[in-house]
């Protein structure tokens, strides 16, 4: 059994996902891939961000 | 296909003062046999180095930079070498400067498994078992991932929950009694107030809302001083000294001043003399002192006061949080109060003077040393006087003629300030409850995913595990071994034991079955997940199995997976034994001693076992010693012949199984020949009783310290016979036993040219 990888895994889980805004899959894969020294910080604001806010 | 061991070098590492070699062929299996203390784990502790960056067991005892051998050469750095089949060898230096991303997968795949970190795994709770898990399969980088989506959300839940308070206290404030606020009821009142004021009339909450609409009414002054003043009164009304922890308090006193809280400050000396003797020459006397004293004895001291040391500062870490608790409180009380300064200032209101904390607090803290309960007693006095007077300097500034037009439009500019905070916070809280919106959907089906994966492995795990626990004990009747998921974060061992499910099943479970358990799921993990190590090396891990499950995890080893290079160290003979004839292709080492300035000795293992030791012996001269040795191996050839027939023999309580008479074995072997084969015990009776002879009259003298003596030809005799028994046993051809494969009823060798019971030879 292959051992997962976050990216790979994020990726299936953002799939499942109907109507997510655009570009927050995109960005949000490239935020994990930065690796943000506040990454939960960061994914607060970018929710913030794409729900309009 | 994944990488082997060839090669193993290790340099003035840990018990290994020069330079020590570990050939493993292109790949091949290697069993180890060796005494404890001569050095075995030395090599687990090299390939752990080496793959992972540290040594768990160390780090445990706080000693993770004991890597470096005392009496290494000169100059010549600590070094582990090791040559795989792949990439992944090469060489590390210490002290290790290699980061963790260098480690990659390998530093994360199963490959080694302790005897005493067996116990460790079954005994972790859920959450460190899941912790444990997830490390080893990788699905760390996952759960941190969703830790921090979990956090995000919880972070937007609580700007919603600010905004919701927000609302809340700007709506009291506004409302006078149990009245329900609402905007027309607001806009209303505000109209009645502006047109007994005689001020322009807002036709709309929003206008009020808007700064210039109050500063233009009521004057800029009135405008920005009246809401501060309200602020900075209803914060003096709430305020409260925060209640003392006088327990908490008298307990950390209580402690620090105990023996065992000052002998605390020799903890460190402790743990580096601990340091000190593990890896140094065994003295004859104290290095401190000088006192004469075994090094044995010293070490055990040593460790005795560093058990104890470490078990107090433990409990002074416990109650060190309530005392900090109490600590953190107090400091923001004051820091509250100096903030209500800050803001009266500007409203030129003369608050008095702070009280100071206590320096005794956080000096006793740090230092170890007991805290004065009176001072901080007078220290909440002090603020409660401070509030008093602070309220009271706030009060008095408050216009006393509240019945002006003046003050009038104060408190018209203190219902605006609300309005705005009000509706400010209303926005606040549609924005953040869009975002929650959103995180819910992706944390959710984040953690609906994370679930899926976690089960789909498990299942996969637990077939595994069952598979491998029935080898070990196979024909008990217990079924449905699982690991499987508990709440969000947490795993757990379960087994069907006779219709019940027992989670975890320690209740139900010796501790030789606990450890199988532990084995098995080891091993399940390392076939299930293993992609880049196909080594696996097991120290020790037999400890608590009896003499029947020894057998079986040998066989299980050699058979089961013969795909993989098994590196099996122990100083358990017969195991090494039961290795040696189930797996006769792996190599095998004996580590015959340790010594500080050469380290562990090694040699190449003569598969002749204790018999020949006791022909070695013979040769010697020594006669009564070969007698010794020639009656053990009988010993254990019974033993193993009643194991393998499964002969019903009278139980003995605890390890004593393992220690059986001669003669006991000698009535288990004829009733088992005698179900399965029956023909063969009239064969085998003339030797039977010979042997029987043997033990009284040649193989029992010397051992029981009788007067008489054995003569060197009749134990020389007597070893013919053992052989013979063991030959009878064994296939002329592959040299393994007639049991290799099957059941008692009905076997073979590994070649499959001998068969038991003989009759059913095809």
């Amino acid at each position: 059994m292959p051992r997962p990888n976050e990216l790979e895994f994020l990726a299936q889980v953002l799939g499942t996902i109907e109507d997510l805004p655009e570009g927050l899959a995109e960005r949000l894969a490239k935020l994990v891939a930065d690796k943000p020294e506040d990454r939960a910080d960061a994914i607060r604001r970018l929710i913030e961000e794409h729900s309009g806010g | 296909v994944g990488e082997r061991l060839h090669r193993l070098t290790m340099r003035g590492f840990r018990g290994v003062p020069g330079e020590m070699d570990v050939d493993f062929g292109a790949g091949t299996s290697l069993a180890v046999y060796g005494d404890n203390g001569t050095g075995k784990s030395t090599i687990a502790d090299a390939l752990e180095w080496f793959f992972t960056g540290g040594i768990e067991l160390l780090s445990h005892e706080g000693r993770q930079h004991a890597i470096r051998n005392l009496s290494a050469e000169g100059n010549e750095p600590t070094s582990v070498e090791v040559v795989t089949s792949g990439e992944l060898g090469g060489k590390a230096v210490f002290p290790d400067e290699r980061g963790p991303d260098q480690f990659g997968v390998s530093g994360r795949e199963t490959f080694l498994l302790r005897g005493r970190t067996l116990a460790d795994f079954i005994n972790k709770t859920k959450t460190e078992k899941w912790k444990a898990l997830a490390e080893l399969l990788g699905l760390d980088a996952i759960e941190l991932l969703r830790q921090d989506l979990q956090r995000a959300r919880g972070d937007i839940k609580k700007q919603a929950k600010a905004a919701e308070e927000k609302i809340a206290a700007s709506r009291r404030a506004i409302s006078s009694g149990d009245t329900v606020v609402t905007e027309e009821g607001v806009l209303e009142t505000l109209q009645q107030i502006c047109r007994a004021l005689g001020v322009e009339v807002p036709e709309a909450l929003a206008t009020v809302a808007d700064t210039a609409w109050i500063g233009a009414v009521a004057g800029e002054s009135a405008a920005l001083a009246a809401p501060k003043l309200e602020m900075l009164s209803s914060t003096a009304a709430g305020l409260r000294a925060p209640a003392l922890d006088e327990k908490a308090i008298a307990a950390w006193n209580t402690v620090v001043s105990s023996e065992g809280g000052k002998d605390l400050s020799l903890l460190s000396l402790f743990q580096d003399a601990d340091a000190f003797l593990s890896s140094s020459p065994p003295a004859e006397s104290c290095p401190l002192c000088g006192q004469a004293v075994s090094a044995g004895q010293l070490t055990s001291r040593v460790r005795k006061v560093l058990t104890g040391l470490l078990e107090s500062s433990r409990e002074m870490d416990r109650i060190r949080d309530g005392a900090l608790e109490q600590r953190d409180a107090l400091a923001a009380a004051l820091e509250l109060r100096r903030g209500l300064v800050t803001h009266a200032k500007p409203l030129r209101i003369p608050l008095p003077g702070l009280p100071a904390l206590p320096d005794a607090l956080s000096a006793g803290l740090e230092g170890r040393a007991t805290i004065d309960l009176a001072a901080l007693k007078a220290f909440r006095k002090d603020l409660e006087r401070w509030d008093a007077d602070a309220r009271k300097a706030i009060q008095a500034s408050v216009p006393a003629d509240a019945g002006t037009r003046q003050s009038q439009l104060a408190m018209l500019a203190v219902i605006c300030e609300h309005i705005r905070t009000w509706h400010s916070a209303e926005r606040e809280l549609a924005r953040a409850q869009k975002a929650l919106g959103l995180a819910d959907r992706l944390y959710e089906a984040y953690q609906d995913c994370q679930k899926r994966q976690l089960e789909e492995m498990l299942t996969s795990i637990s077939r595994r595990v069952a598979e491998i626990y029935d080898a070990l004990h196979p024909g008990e009747s217990l079924s449905g071994i699982t690991v499987e998921p508990w709440t969000a974060k947490g795993i757990e061992l379960a087994v069907d034991f006779h219709g019940s499910k027992q989670r975890p099943p320690h209740g139900v479970l010796s501790e030789s079955h606990l450890n199988s358990l532990a084995i098995a799921l080891f091993l399940a993990m390392a076939q299930t997940f293993n992609q880049r190590l196909r080594f696996l090396v097991l120290d020790d891990v037999i400890n608590s199995f009896d003499l029947e499950h020894r057998g079986e995890l040998a066989a299980l080893l050699a058979e089961k997976f013969d795909d993989w290079q098994l590196v099996v160290l122990t100083h358990d003979r017969q195991f090494f034994e039961h290795l040696a004839r189930r797996a006769p292709s792996w190599k095998r080492l004996e580590i015959t001693s340790w010594s500080y300035e050469r380290g562990p000795r090694m040699t190449s293992y003569r598969s002749s076992g204790i018999l020949g030791e006791a022909q070695e012996r013979l040769t010697q001269g020594d006669v009564g010693g070969a007698a010794t040795k020639a009656r053990r191996a009988l010993e254990e050839l019974l033993q193993e012949i009643c194991e393998a027939l499964a002969a019903a023999l009278p139980f003995r309580r605890g390890t004593k199984n393992d220690q059986r008479e001669i003669g006991e074995l000698m009535k288990g072997v004829r009733r088992g020949v005698k179900e399965h084969a029956k023909g063969m015990l009239t064969e085998l009776e003339p030797l039977l009783k010979h042997l029987e002879a043997d033990v009284q009259a040649t193989l029992n003298v010397e051992a029981h310290a009788s007067r008489g003596r054995s003569a060197a030809a009749e134990v020389e005799a007597s070893l013919r016979r053992i052989e013979q028994l063991d030959r009878v046993w064994s296939c002329s051809e592959c040299g393994t036993r007639l049991w290799h494969k099957g059941t008692p009823e009905s076997s073979r060798c590994k070649c499959g040219k001998s068969v038991f019971p003989p009759s059913s030879r095809s």
